[in-house]
């Protein structure tokens, strides 16, 4: 908490300003140190000098309720988009970017939809990238089977017969997850549920979660069950990233972020992605399922906000977009980047042209219970033969019923 | 005379003021550390919050109303009672009984006792998340040697999937939460058997008293006021019970809550849930968990106080 006062690093001088940012992640940590995006900044914004210092993960949103309510206050901090971004906007402890940043135009509508305070609309966060969703598949098991990426929901589960006939799990889940349980729901259900026609009828309160469309969405689950990992409900996140990774299971329904976990494993798995097709008869198109994740916040106990929201302003530009998601190996907020890894560029790609909101994260995840974890423990349900789709659906309906207003989020 | 008795009180006197300053460290360090926390929960649960510390207004009871009238908590507070409650149980019967069990046969061996006192007590030294995520590792279905033995001795009917399966997932979390503690009964057993007097079971044995009706009669007895403690000590865990679910199953009591306990929901309403309002209830459900496990200690206490009665 002292750590503003600090100061005096190689090169300060007296009048210099020294700003903090905090951030849960290490990796963003080194990323700004290392990856010359402080360097870039201070170069161009002389009497600047930037901190960057990670906390502990676990305990980052306990030590950010201290951190921000003390003197000492860190002047920018990352926040985790949506729900938590809300809690703090309802805090007081972070003020509104609405006039602070002055160009929101390059970011997409999913990112700054994570980075509203619930309880006025007001931009929070400097949306800082985007997690997209889709299947993972291995190239190796489909060439051989002389399969091709599924064009249709029917393709797919006529290839995961293929694919279990060989001998191999078609389609592997971390089962034993809700949150992962949830993702991987999301990723097969978006389009089948209606995608962002379906969002926008929820939100005005004209739909709910037991709408025939996401009844249909959950009962996909329990349709390709038969094409899933054994055990399903016991497979953790390791065990499904090493299922794929070694060519045990053929499709992997993640997040991009499994890109730097396969990196990092030196896999040899030849992977490709796609979004979920769909059939003909269903209410969307193929969609890119995606969700904000994280922002960069102004702490309103900053010692200097004039010099802060210099550097809110950069963190909003597309030098920063740039460097930063290639030094991070993420999907950026903005437009207006290119990114070096092929994998996540081909997944920027298709979210900018079909981007469709994580119903779950951005709007189930504002009170207890979530509603991305009752989904998760139905699904469960639905595995081991205790529920059924229109039941599950219901249930998680009642569940957040308990809190989830659509009103809350209309305030365009 | 007069001389010893103004000794003899202000020999009495001094004390009081020594003694004083003596506790007054170890309790200002008790009062900060653990009268402080507990008395702000019970405040905090009187309250509605926003987003986290931001004081609303006093609500009375509110907080404790929710928890009984509100979904999620009608359906997820039961049920995780009803998971200690279970949990309470089988720990124990199987601590009591296997410890015990263990404890006798090892005051029997007499010199290689204490190798075998501290293998049994050394997973007891192991952090509960670590041995948590060991044995999720052990009974993985997918790679775990456990099913992977069993598939070789060709009992692969055996070879279910352990913590995929509401039917087993609770049973498995009871047993290796007794692996892990069943040191600590053993060491208590082991020491209150040490301090039983020989002659005791010798005058038995010449009244032609047997092994079992020595042990039934005579040992048992004894053994009240430890075994007694050792279930106060086994309800207090159990309620409070937390790492270990929470190393199985998660925040969420995977598969399809059959692993949820009380402190596993209100780390998910407390710390997870972007509820505005999760200060003002996870406090209230602190407060209750409390009150249970104060409740139910104290009258554990005057039971076993009760059977002593009766034994002297």
């Amino acid at each position: 908490m002292f750590m503003g006062a600090c100061g005096g690093g190689s090169g300060a001088s007296a009048n210099e300003v020294r700003l903090t940012v905090w951030t849960w992640s290490n990796e963003a940590m080194n990323a700004f140190k290392k990856a010359g995006i402080i360097d870039a900044f201070e170069k161009t914004h002389p009497g600047i000098a930037v901190e960057v210092v990670a906390q502990l993960d676990k305990n980052y949103e306990t030590l950010l309720t201290t951190g921000l309510a003390g003197s000492g206050s860190p002047d920018i901090v990352a926040l985790r988009s949506y729900g938590v971004l809300s809690s703090f906007a309802d805090s007081g402890n972070i003020v509104p970017l609405d006039d602070v940043v002055k160009d929101w135009s390059g970011f997409s509508k999913p990112a700054l939809a994570g980075a509203k305070g619930k309880a006025n609309g007001k931009f929070y966060a400097v949306p800082q990238g985007i997690q997209t969703a889709q299947v993972y598949y291995n190239k190796k098991i489909f060439a051989d089977l002389g399969l091709a990426v599924p064009a249709s929901w029917d393709e797919l589960i006529a290839a995961a017969q293929k694919i279990k006939d060989s001998g191999v799990a078609p389609i592997v889940i971390p089962g034993s997850v809700a949150a992962q349980i949830s993702l991987a729901a999301e990723i097969l259900g978006n389009a089948r549920r209606g995608a962002g026609d379906f969002e926008q009828a929820f939100i005005a309160g004209r739909k709910n979660l037991t709408d025939p469309d996401n009844v249909a969405a959950v009962g996909l689950l329990e349709q390709i069950q038969p094409y899933l990992v054994d055990n399903v409900t016991s497979v953790t996140l390791d065990e499904a990233v090493t299922l794929f990774a070694t060519g045990r299971a053929a499709m992997f329904p993640s997040g991009a972020w499994q890109v730097t976990t396969f990196a990092n494993l030196g896999a040899e798995v030849d992977y490709g992605t796609f979004d979920v097709p769909v059939n003909a008869e269903w209410p969307s198109k193929a969609v890119t399922v995606s969700y904000a994740d994280g922002g960069w916040a102004l702490a309103k106990r900053s010692a200097h906000p004039t010099e802060a929201a210099v550097l809110l302003n950069w963190l909003a530009g597309a030098e920063f977009a740039n460097l930063y998601a290639n030094a991070m190996g993420t999907i950026p907020a903005r437009d207006g980047v290119t990114l070096k890894n092929p994998q996540l560029a081909e997944m920027y790609q298709r979210y900018q042209s079909t981007p469709s909101t994580y119903l779950g994260a951005a709007y189930l995840r504002y009170g207890s219970p979530s509603g991305t974890d009752l989904l998760g423990e139905q699904v469960q349900k639905i595995w081991l033969g205790e529920t059924t789709p229109a039941r599950a659906a219901q249930s998680v309906q009642t569940g957040v019923n308990a809190w989830f207003r659509p009103a809350d989020f209309q305030h365009e | 005379m007069a001389q010893t008795t103004k000794n003899a009180s202000s020999v009495q006197r001094a004390p009081a003021i020594v003694v004083a300053l003596f506790i007054l460290p170890a309790f200002a360090l008790f009062a900060a550390v653990l009268l402080y926390p507990m008395a702000s929960a019970l405040g905090y649960s009187l309250f509605e919050w926003r987003g986290g510390t931001n004081l609303v207004r006093f609500n009375w009871f509110d907080n404790f109303v929710v928890l009984f009238t509100e979904h999620p908590f009608v359906e997820q507070m039961p049920r995780a009672f009803l998971h200690n409650i279970a949990i309470f149980a089988g720990t124990l019967v199987l601590q009591n009984s296997a410890g015990l069990f263990l404890a006798v046969q090892l005051h029997r061996l007499g010199p290689v006792r204490r190798l075998f006192q501290v293998l049994y007590t050394t997973p007891y030294l192991v952090s509960p998340l670590v041995v948590g995520y060991l044995w999720t590792l052990l009974l993985s279905p997918t790679f775990g040697p456990v099913n992977a033995a069993l598939d070789a001795l060709g009992l692969d009917s055996l070879a279910v999937s352990w913590l995929g399966e509401p039917a087993t997932a609770l049973p498995v979390l009871i047993l290796v939460s007794v692996w892990q503690w069943i040191g600590f009964p053993v060491l208590l057993y082991g020491a209150a058997l040490g301090a039983i007097p020989p002659e005791l079971n010798d005058a038995a044995s010449v009244d032609g008293a047997g092994g079992w009706r020595r042990f039934r009669h005579v040992t048992l007895p004894l053994l009240t006021p430890v075994i007694g403690t050792v279930s106060i000590l086994t309800f207090i865990g159990a309620m409070e019970m937390f790492t270990l679910p929470y190393a199985f199953g998660g925040a969420t009591g995977s598969p399809a809550g059959a692993t949820d306990v009380l402190s596993v929901l209100f780390f998910r309403v407390s710390f997870q849930s972007g509820a505005s309002n999760a200060l003002g209830v996870s406090s209230a459900l602190a407060t209750l968990l409390f009150l249970f496990i104060l409740g139910g200690a104290l009258l554990g206490r005057r039971v076993i106080r009760a059977q002593e009665e009766k034994l002297s």
